[in-house]
């Protein structure tokens, strides 16, 4: 332990540099996987919002919600089971002073709603609760928002984080207020857990088949773009990282070969010399980890909600666990160069 | 008794390029005494040193330290052996750069059990004797060639070895402070009686020495006596 801390405190110039780059990388995986969260929830949060296991929605719409519409055998369904929960689905625009925003209506029915996070869930037809992030186009509880060329309103009673479905912000209105818009379609009916013994029942519904929360998530076209190219790079950092760290760990050996020959030839084990490599591997990696996480919680209280950023605490502890495993073994070149090193070199001069 | 060496044998490589270096070496070193070794470049001398430090392995012959044959045991063991039982001095001072001079000593003593306050204490103790006790928190990049020589040498004697090896270890360093670090390990070799074998060329040391090997061609040449002292044989 001295061995490793009394190295460092010398050199410190040397390690800091180390550790500042280990930090950025650190950063860069923990931002990108923020990311990578943040575009994942805007794809697929109102899905998950809903927390259930099965929806059985259209054939051969590419289990996409707003393309699917099953009014028609919506009592066949019913006639399998009574547990469903109906969805219905409507896009339209908001109008707002200075632009329009697309939002997804859907309906406030059954007991799949999520809780309003600011306000009520609406109670009246007129009334309307809206994904958080709107709040960043100016709008606040108690305004009304207007329906693009239409003369139908509604007034805002709430807001809720998280519910949207590809890129679009979800607006849920009662029953009534789905009645007032041009265009509404049972585009699902979902399902809790535990009903997958029904799948061949419903699969045998013309038109109609059962899929997975899952399967509608990746269906969703933007989330499977997106989160592919972003998990690619977050594994070449990865990578990179374990990389720089062996590369620069070996080059110090090297550097010092001689003094622990001397070190080996006074009679020090390779355990000891090991061990050392190990702590300022991992003391080093730890620092930029930590560093990272601390700038990544700071970073979170000032980025824009209107920004694709979502900070999941199990996610940085596995990144975080990931990192030490990669530093652990960019540390393995070392440790077998030091293993080697005979304390012959250090008798009889150079 | 002290360090005893019986037709000792070393050969590089194999088959045709088998080449000889040591074509069994008879020398005894006893306690309280230093030897120096003396001999032509590519004679051997280091290779010798080296085996007897347990950092090379023989072909062949036997070697005993105070009737214990310490080389045939285990890589581990010699490691440890290493430790508590030999001293090396270097050519160059050869020191951590990383540590203190007080820590320079205090880590071989803790390396080899002792307690961070004792090794301390032991080791100030050595470095005031010598007379370094100002330069005690000091690195090693501050010293002059020959504190850091002797802060080398007291670093041998942490542990208080039964033997001391020494490659060259006043070349750094000019002829007043020679004398003065060739002294003082002998001064330690007699006080601790240890066993003290140095390599050098230095004639103005052969002084110092109670008797001197030449090594030749692998072979130990005719004893030369120093001055008419008779040397002790245990």
């Amino acid at each position: 332990m001295k061995l490793a801390l009394r190295e460092l405190k010398f050199y410190k110039f040397k390690y800091v540099l180390v550790t500042l780059i280990l930090f950025l990388l650190a950063f860069l995986v923990l931002f990108i996987s923020a990311l990578a969260q943040g575009l994942a929830k805007e794809n697929a949060s109102g899905v998950e919002a809903w927390n259930q296991e099965y929806f059985v929605i259209s054939e051969g719409v590419d289990d996409s919600l707003t393309q699917s519409n099953i009014e028609e055998q919506l009592d066949r369904i019913e006639g399998i089971t009574d547990e469903g929960h109906n969805i219905e689905f409507s896009a339209n625009s908001l109008t707002t002073p200075e632009s329009t925003i697309d939002a997804v209506f859907t309906n406030t029915d059954e007991n799949i709603v999520p809780q309003a996070d600011e306000g009520r869930l609406p109670e009246n037809s007129d009334e309307i609760l809206l994904n958080y992030k709107l709040t960043d186009e100016g709008y606040s509880i108690g305004d009304t928002v207007e329906l693009e060329d239409t003369d139908v309103t509604f007034e805002i009673t709430g807001f809720t984080d998280d519910i949207m479905y590809a890129h679009t912000s979800m607006a849920y209105v009662t029953d009534g207020g789905m009645e007032r818009l041009d265009s509404t379609s049972i585009a699902a009916v979902a399902l809790p857990e535990n009903m997958s013994f029904i799948s061949d029942d419903i699969n045998d519904i013309q038109d109609v088949k059962m899929v997975s929360e899952d399967d509608i998530k990746q269906a969703i076209p933007s989330y499977q773009a997106e989160q592919q190219p972003l998990n690619l790079m977050i594994v070449f950092l990865f990578i990179i990282s374990a990389i720089v760290l062996s590369a620069f760990f070996y080059v110090i050996t090297i550097q010092k070969s001689s003094q622990i020959g001397i070190l080996k030839a006074i009679g020090t084990k390779n355990s000891e010399l090991v061990k050392a490599i190990l702590i300022q591997v991992m003391l080093i990696t730890l620092t930029g980890v930590v560093l990272s996480v601390v700038i990544m919680f700071a970073l979170n209280n000032v980025i824009p909600v209107s920004m694709p950023f979502y900070l999941n605490t199990g996610l940085m502890v596995i990144v975080s666990g990931l990192f030490l495993v990669v530093a652990f073994l960019g540390a393995i070149l070392s440790l077998v160069r030091i293993i080697k090193i005979d304390p012959l070199d250090a008798i009889g001069g150079e | 008794m002290g360090l005893v060496i019986n037709n000792l044998t070393k050969s590089f490589g194999k088959g045709d390029i088998e080449t000889q270096v040591l074509k069994g070496i008879d020398m005894e070193v006893g306690q309280g005494e230093l030897v120096i070794l003396k001999g032509a470049s590519g004679s051997g001398k280091t290779t010798l040193l080296s085996i007897i430090g347990g950092l090379l392995s023989r072909s062949g012959g036997d070697v005993s330290l105070n009737n214990d044959d310490y080389l045939d045991i285990k890589q581990k063991d010699l490691t440890s052996m290493r430790l508590k039982g030999i001293g090396f001095i270097f050519q160059s001072s050869h020191l951590i750069p990383y540590m203190k001079v007080i820590d320079q000593l205090a880590f071989v003593g803790e390396q080899a059990g002792l307690t961070s306050k004792d090794a301390r204490q032991r080791a100030e103790k050595l470095l005031k004797e010598i007379g370094l006790g100002h330069r005690l928190k000091a690195y090693p990049n501050v010293l002059s060639g020959g504190e850091k020589q002797r802060v080398a040498i007291m670093r041998a004697w942490m542990n208080a070895p039964v033997m001391i090896l020494a490659d060259e270890p006043t070349a750094s360093l000019d002829a007043k402070r020679a004398t003065e670090v060739m002294g003082m390990i002998r001064d330690n070799i007699r006080v601790n009686n240890s066993v003290g074998l140095m390599i050098t060329h230095d004639e103005r040391l052969f002084d110092y020495a109670d008797r001197i090997y030449t090594l030749e061609d692998g072979h130990i040449a005719p004893e030369k006596k120093n001055e008419e002292k008779e040397p002790v044989y245990n």
